[in-house]
């Protein structure tokens, strides 16, 4: 059941979905066309879809669109997962990074590295997957209670602590291996240049079905933001809310991940740009956050290329320049308001 | 000397000729305690090691005579175990300090990015030393310790206008704290990043916090900055004890809040980044230790003397234990493995406080 006023609500914010994707068109599109070599919109779309041979469509076909669509596809899944996080802990402060997710999606992959010596993709992905889900069910665990002011900040403490936690393990292995810090050194700042194509494939199944399973979990989120007996009352499966939600988070940041390595903050400000346009509902919320965050990660991966050159700025660098500040927006708030 | 009538429970009256002080009991139990484990833990770290010296050959060492490899080995232990109490006092009482001006335990300058931040300055001149050369004319170890100390002092200044807003905020200083941290952890790695690997792989040991690199210089400059600083913390410790009941309170005691205010951090985040320059950012002691102080003493706030003792003690045995692992590692990887539960053991009991 929806109340009228949301029903009313419903095409102005369809349109909203719209526009978003329009963004993103063109975020995708700048991301093709800006570089250490500018190429122009009429060449980009020319090497995309016709059939020209020249240096210009080799860099648009072999270099930028393949991290483009990792880009796009990390930014669904970070957006869509942070608003399932903020959702479910109805803490404004939640994000995979922040929350310790990706500390243990991490904390997996060197573990395997470490203690089993396996640099498979396929393994990888799995081992990054298994401790992104043990991070986030502690997290959730802890995080049900945590409903008040004070908890907020607590919550976020539990989340950096965790993080913290695991990661002294994870700097252990790479302090005590040189192989494990060779795969961890740059596997450790998020990136969505130069990965694994073929992890990319292995894992994209599992990141659609995450995709669908946060969209498919929002509106049991709207009616759980009332509390769990409301919820309950208006029929929420509240257990199974729950669970599709873990799943669902383990599932984008765990994925993104593994491929991307630990980008932080997308999950946080995605979801509360998301907020500004779609208002209180989840079923829009969520697909609004994914758009956004896709759009944030495009364009702080576009920026890194060009900002401080020669080099490029990696994007889970330039997600905490940008998202870090907007943390400390986001605490200097009058009150720390609850969601 | 003759023990006085006890003037509360728990507390004895001692008289020394004309001078009388109050001891509290538990706080002789708890010092003596702290002081046997140190010497304890000293004469393991001292008697153990790669190399197998017996008893009578390392006193012998110790005494100035015995082989040139003796002598260098002993030499060597201790040299590293002084780094560990002097680097666990300065994190200790540095700890003490900012949790008892911020009223917060969980305020400590490893938690709020401040030794995150002075690392930034320091990984600088670690990666890119041929820079630092250029435009200062200095050989960059010579500046690691200066730079390091005025990162913490700017990340301290960064946080402080954050998280003002309408008076100060303890919850907002922790959440901003949690901010800073992030963003100095993630230009280290894009530091890191870009450097080549066998410096990156000193850096990385170097930041998650190691005695390795220590040598004697830099430990005696930092008791140079550490012994004057507790002294510090002994005059303070009235105006502190006020400043505990609060701001308005301290004030109607006659104390200057904000110069105590003030003053103790500035104190707090010296000490915490010049021990960072020696050892990297060794996480979770200036946190644990003077909570540890504070239920071993018995006291009203955090201690920062007691503190001191405590970070001395929990360094060194932290040290020790990760030298007799199998593999030895980094003394940062083991404090945080203790020191990361415990702050978990106190955040959910607060949640649980909240909620009920």
């Amino acid at each position: 059941m929806s109340p009228p006023d949301v029903r009313r609500r419903a095409p102005r914010q369809a349109l909203l979905l719209v526009v978003l994707a329009a963004v993103l068109a063109a975020a995708l599109l700048l991301s093709l066309m800006i570089g250490s070599r500018a190429i122009p919109a009429g060449d980009v779309l020319a090497a995309l879809f016709a059939d020209v041979d020249s240096d210009d469509a080799t860099v648009v076909t072999s270099q930028r669109l393949p991290r483009t669509l990792v880009a796009l596809a990390a930014g669904l899944a970070l957006g869509a997962g942070g608003a399932l996080m903020q959702g479910h802990t109805r803490n404004p402060l939640a994000d995979p990074g922040l929350f310790g997710v990706n500390a243990g999606a991490a904390f997996g992959v060197a573990v395997l590295v470490f203690v089993l010596g396996v640099q498979a993709p396929a393994a990888i992905v799995l081992a990054a997957l298994l401790g992104a889900g043990v991070a986030a069910t502690l997290l959730f665990v802890l995080g049900l209670g945590a409903l008040r002011g004070d908890a907020l900040v607590m919550l976020a403490v539990l989340g950096t602590t965790l993080a913290a936690f695991l990661g002294a393990f994870t700097q252990g292995f790479v302090l005590l291996d040189r192989q494990t810090l060779d795969v961890m050194r740059f596997w450790d700042v998020g990136s969505v240049a130069g990965r694994d194509l073929s992890a990319t494939a292995l894992v994209l199944p599992l990141a659609v079905a995450g995709l669908v399973l946060a969209l498919l979990n929002g509106g049991a989120l709207s009616s759980l933001g009332l509390g769990e007996d409301v919820a309950r009352s208006l029929g929420t499966g509240v257990l199974r809310a729950r669970v599709v939600g873990i799943v669902a988070v383990t599932l984008l940041a765990g994925t993104t991940t593994a491929v991307c390595g630990p980008i932080g903050f997308v999950g946080l400000v995605a979801p509360h740009v998301a907020r500004r346009f779609a208002g209180h509902d989840y079923r829009w919320i969520v697909p609004a956050s994914a758009l956004v965050g896709a759009v944030v990660v495009l364009v702080a991966d576009t920026l890194g290329r060009v900002i401080a050159p020669p080099g490029e700025l990696q994007v889970g660098i330039m997600m905490a320049l940008v998202g870090a500040p907007v943390l400390l927006v986001i605490t200097r708030r009058r009150r720390l308001v609850a969601l | 000397m003759s023990a006085g009538r006890t003037t509360a429970p728990g507390v004895a009256a001692v008289r020394l000729g004309p001078v009388a002080l109050r001891v509290r009991r538990r706080a002789v139990v708890a010092t003596l305690a702290v002081l046997l484990v140190l010497v304890g833990v000293l004469t393991v770290a001292l008697l153990t090691g790669a190399l197998a010296l017996p008893v009578d050959r390392v006193l012998v060492a110790l005494a100035g005579q015995g082989s040139g490899v003796e002598q260098l080995v002993v030499g060597r232990r201790l040299q590293r175990a002084a780094a560990a109490v002097v680097v666990g006092a300065a994190l200790g009482c540095s700890g003490a300090l900012t949790q008892t001006v911020t009223r917060n335990p969980i305020a400590s300058p490893d938690i709020l990015g401040v030794t995150a931040g002075a690392s930034v300055f320091a990984v600088l001149v670690a990666v890119r030393p041929d820079v630092v050369e250029g435009a200062l004319g200095v050989p960059p170890q010579s500046v690691v310790g200066v730079a390091t100390v005025l990162g913490g002092l700017l990340t301290a200044a960064l946080l402080l206008v954050l998280s003002q807003r309408g008076g100060f905020d303890g919850f907002r200083l922790v959440l901003v704290g949690i901010g800073v941290n992030a963003l100095a952890l993630a230009v280290v790695s894009w530091l890191l990043t870009r450097a080549e690997l066998e410096s990156a792989a000193v850096a990385q040991r170097w930041l998650v916090g190691s005695l390795e690199g220590a040598t004697g210089t830099e430990v005696a400059s930092l008791g140079l900055v550490a012994l004057p600083g507790l002294l510090a913390c002994v005059v303070l410790a009235d105006r502190l004890g006020a400043l505990r009941l609060g701001p308005e309170v301290a004030r109607s005691l006659g104390v200057r809040a904000g110069g105590t205010q003030v003053g103790a951090l500035v104190l707090a985040v010296v000490l915490a980044s010049a021990a960072t320059a020696v050892v990297g950012p060794v996480a979770f002691v200036a946190f644990v230790a003077p909570q540890i102080a504070l239920r071993a003493f018995r006291t009203a706030g955090p201690p920062p003397l007691a503190g001191a003792a405590v970070g001395a003690a929990l360094l060194l045995v932290a040290d020790t234990l990760a030298q007799s692992l199998p593999v030895p590692l980094p003394v940062g990887v083991l404090t945080s493995l203790v020191g990361a539960p415990f702050l978990l053991y106190l955040a959910t009991r607060s949640l649980r406080r909240t909620r009920g």
